[in-house]
């Protein structure tokens, strides 16, 4: 069982990880949990440096009371050396981890890995492709906060190179809500890929796009993240953008839901005002926290299967 | 518009039926070097509104060429003309995946990194082949957008 990307996750299965989720939840609030990994050994081998991914699935793995081995970033491996990733992966797989979880920054790595590994293999990232672990933890904030059934979601921000904007639309749809509405908010040339906009329709969501903040004010949630300001050669227009899409206290009073929550994969670099982390929507440091549950339900379901 | 007549080939073969735009395509693919060939772009078709024909004459389609072909135009029909005689007729259905015919263009693929090991470029073909994605990277490209391989 490997878990590669959230376009070819089995329904259940994911469903199934949402929804134990939410007892490993409760059960962290109390330490009242099984260590079901006991005299298992999970593998992080993160390529490029992650903080909270990488920390989250360590925390996860040891309350579940695996052994945890690997490396945060490839300077301390031997890939510095020229050795290759199937190298690499081949070596740590010889020390018989139950299974091993990879951040790379090619995209296809993880695919690549569990075709050659035999154990299975958690994708943390794969470049610019996917973040499924991200993608669970993003929906299982949104399913503990009432689903999206009747609601509407905007994903505000570069949507066309944001890899965590790229699978959310994937991940609500395999949860089967019904009558979502889906407002894509960009700046102009940042709009979500047609690719997946076609892809995403079959869910059956109600699909907008605009250019407009101020039509996100609506909604039940928004999802923002960041421009991504090093893929312009105009840095002056990337600030503007920027500017033009900041969630800030001008956004906040013209909320119409009052019980509206912002979402965000973290970091923030600016796309949110800190007068915004006071306010009753400023929920992305609960959502960081739910990687935690929910990669404690994925490592036990793909090693003991439960 | 004038009518155009293309009499018949007496040995060669013809690609009938292929997808409007694709006909160049073909013939950039099928990288025939003396052979002559015609090539009619948006002719009348019967039974799909337009269409591209391509023509080469005393040629026969390879193995590999037939499924470039069955890929980038995968409506099409093959036909074997023998003495202005069609003595053969292939439908060709594009498979759902192939590997090893053409590189993916995304330079941040894993296909296309350093120090990965021994990897084959493998593809999914979505539709009718209007677009075809990488395996590894995910991403979709038009037919000509790929690097086909020679």
């Amino acid at each position: 069982m490997n878990v590669i990307s959230v376009r070819s996750i089995d329904e259940k299965f994911f469903r199934e990880t949402i929804s134990r989720a939410s007892d490993f939840k409760q059960e962290l609030k109390t330490r009242d949990y099984e260590k079901t990994l006991k005299n298992c050994l999970v593998t992080l081998c993160f390529f490029e440096p992650s903080t909270r991914t990488y920390q989250s699935f360590q925390t996860a793995a040891k309350h579940l009371g695996a052994e945890v081995n690997g490396f945060e970033s490839a300077k301390s491996t031997s890939v510095q050396k020229g050795e290759t990733l199937a190298d690499t992966l081949r070596n740590m797989q010889s020390y018989n981890p139950s299974c091993i979880i990879m951040r790379h920054p090619a995209e296809g790595s993880a695919k690549y890995a569990a075709e050659i590994l035999e154990v299975p293999v958690i994708n943390a990232g794969d470049g610019a492709n996917q973040h499924p672990t991200q993608t669970m933890l993003d929906v299982f904030t949104i399913e503990e906060q009432g689903g999206l059934d009747d609601k509407k979601i905007s994903l505000v921000g570069d949507l066309k190179h944001a890899r965590t904007m790229h699978s959310l639309p994937y991940g609500i749809g395999l949860m089967g809500y019904e009558n979502v509405t889906m407002n894509f908010v960009s700046p102009p040339g940042l709009e979500m890929p047609g690719k997946i906009i076609r892809e995403i329709r079959e869910y059956g969501f109600e699909i907008v796009q605009s250019n407009d903040l101020l039509s996100a004010s609506d909604s039940d949630f928004v999802y923002a993240c960041r421009i991504q300001k090093e893929r312009f050669e105009d840095r002056m227009l990337a600030e503007q953008f920027q500017e033009k899409f900041r969630l800030d206290d001008d956004f906040i009073k013209r909320v119409e839901n009052k019980g509206m929550k912002i979402l965000h994969p973290l970091p923030i670099a600016g796309e949110i005002s800190p007068s915004v982390y006071e306010t009753r929507h400023a929920h992305w440091f609960t959502q960081s926290g739910n990687g935690v549950p929910v990669r404690m339900t994925l490592l036990n379901k793909v090693i003991s299967n439960e | 518009m004038s009518e155009i007549k293309v009499n018949k080939i007496r040995d060669g073969c013809v690609v009938d039926h292929v997808p409007v735009g694709r006909g160049l395509t073909l013939l950039h693919l099928l990288e025939l070097e003396d052979e002559s060939y015609v090539l009619l772009s948006k002719c009348d078709s019967a039974s799909r509104g337009v269409k591209d024909v391509v023509k080469i004459y005393d040629y026969s389609l390879s193995e590999k060429q037939l499924r470039l072909v069955s890929i980038v135009a995968p409506t099409s029909t093959y036909n074997v003309i023998r003495d202005y005689d069609v003595v053969g007729k292939q439908e060709l259905e594009s498979p759902p995946r192939f590997e090893g015919l053409a590189h993916c263009p995304n330079p941040n693929c894993v296909t296309n990194h350093s120090r990965i090991g021994s990897i084959d470029n493998k593809f999914v073909v979505r539709g009718e082949g209007e677009e075809i994605e990488c395996a590894y990277c995910e991403k979709s490209y038009d037919p000509p957008a790929l690097e086909w391989l020679a």
